[in-house]
């Protein structure tokens, strides 16, 4: 492992949001040492009480949010600043949003214990709850596969799939119980997810269901999330021991990166369009982009204490990162698009 | 082997109240009721009632709930029945993520299963 070089974004943040009338022009902040120009942040702050967990982007180029405390999707658009809540059912308490290959938003709702689908265009509201002999799940996060279908994991120790066209849902149970979080598609459309209680990478066989274990090689590591880059492989951010660590199916190898600081505790991961990894670390309060090529990482401070980024996403060119303790969501303008 | 689900995640127990276990569904993925159950994302509930606030050996509490603490030694059932039906609004800050049970009756379900079954 090389950490070559730490970049912290640092200096003000704009914050915008409903109360503002205008927003402020965006400012370039860049270290002294940074290796290239780094990218814009904008912060918008979210109606009070919303706790934000999840977030995606929407079709139109607006952001959707899992606002949990208040069980609701938040839409937010980043160029007027305005924000609407879309409530979901009495009960709600949504945890994770991706879009849909439909355009939808679709949200696994663990209050609800139920996936929910919010059509942007009508406004329509699909929800399929669970089996009731599953009992509560804790649903977590979703994905699609290159078929189609919606995966999802339940904290309590489940994954199943929904087919959307029929509505119809498998449930199963993990090898190894407990800790199902974060879940993504390859880009060849193969389904992994890991286990935060249970340690491990599990890829999904679509066609049965079934789940194989992958061990990563750091014992009981807290596996919390993963997300694949353009070459199928699998990222993972390990919460216990604060690594960003990369599995390759093709040859089985595992690398570990510690993120740095003294006492890293990696949460979400995201990789972008240009395969550079965003990894959130609780311990240092910030969010770190890490770029494989040249083991380098820049250092996104949290917009203020206890930001708590708890999930990543974003579009070619912007990266999204909601903060649970902040209520905010920061926007990186990464500069790889329009 | 694949298992497809009949049943629910959690292990059942025997000789508690039904809505009580299944209160605590909600709290199964990130806390165990034996003490010494390994590393879930929270503590232990073994014992939980009665016992010192954020004083498991070795787990890393918030901030939040330290401060707490100072000022509330003991769960009492009173003081659970508040963090349970809406931790944020009792701990601001707190690292707990849950977003509460609103039923009174559930809550004091689950505070008995607690009881009972750690």
């Amino acid at each position: 492992m090389s950490i070559l070089r730490i970049v912290a974004v640092a200096g003000s943040l704009m914050l915008a949001g409903p109360a503002c009338a205008a927003q402020a022009p965006e400012t370039e902040q860049s270290s002294p040492d940074a290796p290239e120009k780094v990218a814009n942040t904008q912060v918008f702050q979210l109606p009070e009480g919303a706790r934000v967990h999840d977030v995606a982007p929407a079709p139109d180029g607006t952001i959707w949010y899992t606002a949990q405390r208040q069980g609701a999707l938040g839409i937010l658009d980043p160029k007027s600043g305005k924000i609407r809540h879309v409530p979901l059912g009495e009960g709600s308490a949504p945890h994770g949003v991706i879009q849909g290959p439909d355009g939808a938003a679709w949200i696994t709702d663990s209050g609800l214990n139920a996936i929910v689908r919010f059509d942007p265009k009508t406004e329509k509201l699909d929800v399929w709850k669970l089996p009731e002999d599953v009992g509560y799940a804790n649903l977590n996060t979703g994905a699609f596969d290159g078929d189609g279908i919606h995966w999802f994991t339940g904290q309590n120790g489940i994954y199943g799939r929904l087919d959307p066209k029929t509505g119809a849902m498998r449930v199963f149970k993990d090898p190894e119980g407990r800790g199902p979080y974060g879940i993504d598609a390859t880009p060849s459309g193969d389904i992994y997810y890991v286990s935060l209680a249970g340690s491990h990478l599990a890829k999904i066989d679509r066609a049965t269901g079934a789940a194989t274990i992958i061990e990563p090689p750091t014992p009981a590591q807290g596996a919390r999330r993963v997300w694949a880059d353009s070459k199928s492989n699998l990222w993972v951010s390990e919460w216990n021991s604060g690594n960003l660590s990369r599995y390759t199916p093709a040859t089985g190898d595992w690398k570990m990166w510690k993120l740095p600081g003294e006492a890293p505790k990696a949460y979400a991961v995201y990789v972008d369009e240009r395969d550079i990894v965003w990894v959130s670390d609780f311990g240092a309060n910030a969010t770190f982009a890490f770029d494989p090529k040249t083991e380098s990482w820049t250092k996104y401070p949290g917009s203020g204490e206890g930001a708590n980024v708890r999930q990543i996403l974003g579009r070619p060119g912007k990266v999204y990162l909601p903060e649970s303790g902040t209520n905010r969501i920061m926007v990186v303008r990464t500069g790889s698009a329009s | 082997m694949v298992a497809a689900c009949g049943t629910a995640a959690a292990p059942p127990s025997a000789g508690t109240g039904v809505q009580g276990e299944r209160a605590y569904q909600k709290c199964y993925s990130c806390h165990a009721l034996e003490a010494g159950a390994g590393k879930l994302q929270g503590p232990t509930l073994h014992q939980i009632v009665g016992r010192p606030i954020a004083a498991e050996a070795g787990f890393d509490y918030s901030p939040a709930l330290r401060r707490f603490a100072r000022q509330h030694p003991r769960w009492t059932p009173e003081l659970l029945d508040r963090y349970v039906a809406d931790p944020e609004a009792l701990v601001p800050g707190t690292s707990m993520t849950f977003h509460g049970i609103s039923d009174a009756g559930e809550r004091r379900a689950l505070i008995g299963y607690l009881e009972r079954a750690s």
